[in-house]
């Protein structure tokens, strides 16, 4: 592996954290998660294109590693969701109260939505994928982006009461 | 002027080409409705990225896992580095070791057990299909133990079951399915436990194309799954 793809590769970190929470909601298994995607991503760096940006490559590993995860967390015991301990949310306590208010209801309004709303939402506008390159992590086709996130967008400022 | 909610969202997200971008930003500026329809997509895009943004618990130190990437980094000739702790998936007690296993799938290949049955299931096996809860494991009268992954149903609505038994340095995955006969085997293969390599993930390509070929859905809850031993009395 050459050290500019590692580097690279420890920049998207808190990237890889954060899609990672998003998609399980569990910090131990958004902890995994990222681990198995860093893997994947070491071993499968040949199958990588230079050209091509990093992170929706490194986004699609970790769909389809949570694809694979998820089939088996049935059987994994209970777990904690984190909006269940919202203290335990990644949130700085020291600026301004109404700023993480406002975080918190985004982040419990995101809860409402179901898990295939969440995911584009979460590419879209948390991390600024395109349509297409949402589509591309997804497998899905680019309408389906779009009209999925569109229900979501308008779900979501329902939820926040933007009218 | 008719615009979707998909085209005044593909503006907010910057996705329009510049000219029909054009034309619907007048549109918006035109009509105070369309300016609040519009609204709901730049307000949802700006509150998920000021989330985004908002620092992380434990952001201060550096990731663990920066480490372990820069030694893959500094030591090319070498396999990457091991993982480092293991999953709280059940899987991962059998499989903690997983990560240092190179995969020798054997298809359709068993272990020659003295009880094994003509289908390929021993009968303390068996057994467990019939009663053992996904997430449990027991002990196999051979010295190995047998850990319950989870259960599905196939497109044809049959009751089928993964499981994994552990002896010595091999570790078996099994799919079985119940149908009028009882338990079928669809699919073993053996991992055996090597020396140093290890096996991203892709070992686990077979269980997945052997799930895929019986059409199963997502794994039982333990509820449904519980019901449906219910039907399935040990026999």
């Amino acid at each position: 592996m050459d050290a500019a793809f590692g580097e690279a590769l420890i920049a998207l970190l808190p990237n890889l954290r954060r899609f990672a929470l998003s998609l399980s909601r569990k910090p131990d298994l958004a902890d995994d998660l990222v681990q198995i995607t860093v893997e994947r991503a070491i071993a499968g760096q040949a199958g990588f294109d230079r050209q091509a940006r990093l992170e929706p490559w490194l986004f699609r590993i970790m769909r389809n590693a949570w694809i694979d995860m998820t089939r088996r967390q049935r059987s994994a015991g209970t777990q904690v969701d984190i909006f269940d301990i919202p203290e335990a949310l990644p949130v700085d306590p020291a600026p301004g109260i109404e700023a993480r208010l406002m975080l918190q209801s985004v982040q419990a309004a995101m809860v409402e939505l179901s898990e295939d709303q969440r995911e584009v939402l979460h590419l879209v506008c948390v991390e600024e994928m395109t349509y297409a390159e949402t589509a591309r992590i997804l497998d899905i086709p680019q309408g389906t982006v779009m009209s999925r996130l569109s229900r979501a967008r308008l779900a979501l400022a329902e939820n926040l009461g933007i009218k | 002027m008719q615009i979707s909610d998909e085209t005044l969202m593909a503006l907010a997200d910057h996705e329009l080409d510049a000219q029909t971008a054009r034309r619907v930003s007048q549109a918006v500026a035109a009509d105070p409705v369309l300016a609040a329809r519009l609204a709901r997509f730049t307000e949802t895009r700006r509150l998920l990225g000021d989330a985004a943004r908002a620092p992380q618990a434990g952001a201060t130190a550096e990731d663990p896992l920066a480490a372990m990437i820069r030694a893959s980094v500094t030591r090319p000739e070498e396999k990457p580095a091991p993982p480092l702790a293991a999953a709280n998936l059940n899987r991962r007690p059998v499989l903690a070791a997983a990560a240092s296993m190179a995969i020798a799938a054997m298809g359709l290949g068993w272990w020659v057990w003295s009880d094994r049955q003509p289908d390929g299931l021993s009968l303390p096996e068996l057994a467990a299909l019939d009663s053992l809860p996904s997430g449990e494991s027991r002990a196999l009268g051979t010295g190995g133990e047998l850990t319950m992954i989870a259960s599905f149903r196939s497109s044809a609505g049959a009751l089928c079951r993964e499981f994994e038994t552990s002896q010595s340095d091999n570790i078996r995955t099994v799919l079985a399915c119940h149908d009028d006969d009882g338990w079928q085997q669809r699919f073993a293969a053996t991992a055996k436990a090597g020396e140093s390599g290890y096996q991203p993930a892709s070992g686990q390509g077979q269980i997945d194309e052997a799930l895929a070929a019986i059409g199963a859905g997502a794994p039982l809850t333990p509820e449904d799954e519980a019901a449906a031993l219910g039907g399935n009395p040990p026999g």
